[in-house]
């Protein structure tokens, strides 16, 4: 089994030389490495060219770290990884935990496998007000997916080969990854595990987490439920359909 | 329509019309927007020189007032019209995403197959 662990960097310049050697020093997964860099303004990129790893460079910022998965799946696509684990760059995902997220993979037991910090609910739990939404968010995709889902917002997730190459080439659309991701996903047919995990808090960096995202982030929500929900036979059919 | 108001909507569109014309020159417009934009701007001196006839089409509608059938007209032309361009613009931004995602890993390949060549030249 091919896997590729994929790093998203924007502006981590504090914290990706950290997250890089966690994954060499604690992964106990067999897995290429490459950093999906934002472009970054910062020298965030130049640390992870002198740490001499498989880097990729995004020509402009896609406004969000979704842009940065969308890459990663392609990629994947391409050159033919039956898995892909994403870590965020700014070290809040232990690389230890990878093996936790292929396993369900492994076993053919999952599509998508997801990181949640609310399962066990040890380590960072993250403010209060988001975490009240992320609640609300869960139990709503939950209940109308049938799968159940406690981490929307988790990035910590491995994909396999199917749902790679769904978002990769079939479902040709932006996405915003936590609510529409997974509904599409669920629609798609793909099955979504959950394993606990430990999160950290950030310690450097800028959160995508702000005061315009807390209010974008509950109406673009419901907006991409109810979008996804009448989108729901198309999906289907797209996830049956041959070529793109 | 009083003199001065008609003045006022002529100047409105040909200075309207001769923006377009402007434009199309620097061919600034594809052609869909170009047709779009020359069907309004002889619309709008329509207005002027078919003041009967939008009178008529008024009074058909039982709308007392002309002047509200192009207010209504053309507030209902732009909602549309801003729906059109929101369509658009989210597929040209899907479209820009799968771009970025291509040039990236292209960018890569491209500089990992040329590294190799420049250490030679270099020594
Ligand atoms: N803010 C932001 N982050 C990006 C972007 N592209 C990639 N990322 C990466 O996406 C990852 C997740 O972003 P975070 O801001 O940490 O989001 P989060 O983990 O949900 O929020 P926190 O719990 O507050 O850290 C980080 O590794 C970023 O480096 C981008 O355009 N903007
Ligand atoms: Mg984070």
């Amino acid at each position: 089994m091919r896997i590729v662990t994929v790093i998203s960097n924007y502006n981590e310049q504090g914290a990706i030389e950290a997250t890089i050697r966690d994954f060499r020093e604690n992964a106990t997964i067999v897995s290429d490495l490459i950093v999906i860099d934002n472009c970054s303004t910062d020298a965030s990129l130049e640390l992870v060219k002198k740490a001499g790893v498989n880097y990729l460079r995004h020509p402009v910022n896609t406004g969000g770290s979704a842009g940065v998965i969308k890459t990663a799946l392609l990629y994947a696509d391409m050159f033919g990884y039956d898995v892909y684990c994403h870590m965020d760059g700014d070290n809040q995902h232990n690389a230890a935990e990878l093996a936790k997220l292929v396993q369900p993979i492994a076993a053919g037991e999952a599509d998508i496998v997801i990181g949640s910090r609310f399962i066990k609910r040890e380590g960072f739990q993250s403010l209060p007000v988001r975490r009240v939404g992320i609640f609300i968010f869960s139990r709503l995709v939950s209940a109308l997916t049938g799968q159940k889902i406690t981490d929307l917002t988790s990035g910590f997730r491995a994909y396999n080969k199917r749902a790679i190459h769904f978002f990769a080439r079939k479902f040709k659309h932006e996405f915003e990854a936590c609510v529409q991701m997974l509904m599409v996903a669920a629609y798609a047919g793909l099955r979504i595990r959950e394993v606990p995990v430990i999160m950290n808090p950030r310690l450097t960096g800028r959160s995508e987490f702000n005061l315009v995202n807390s209010i974008k982030f509950p109406i673009f929500g419901l907006v991409s439920i109810a979008g996804t929900m009448l989108q729901r036979n198309t999906i289907k059919a797209l996830s049956h359909a041959d070529q793109c | 329509m009083p003199t001065n108001a008609k003045i006022m909507a002529a100047g409105c569109a040909v200075a309207f019309f001769l923006t377009f014309l402007f434009l199309i020159r620097r061919r600034s417009l594809k052609p869909f927007y170009a047709a779009l934009w020359l069907g309004i701007s002889l619309v709008m001196m329509s207005l002027i020189v078919f003041e009967k006839f939008y009178k008529h089409i008024a009074d058909l509608l039982q709308i007392r007032d002309a002047s509200f059938l192009v207010f209504i007209g053309s507030n209902v032309f732009l909602l549309i019209y801003v729906l059109h361009l929101s369509v658009k613009l989210s597929e040209i931004s899907d479209r820009v995403q799968e771009l970025i995602s291509h040039v990236a890993i292209l960018d890569r390949r491209l500089e990992l197959s040329l590294e190799p060549k420049r250490h030679p030249d270099e020594n």
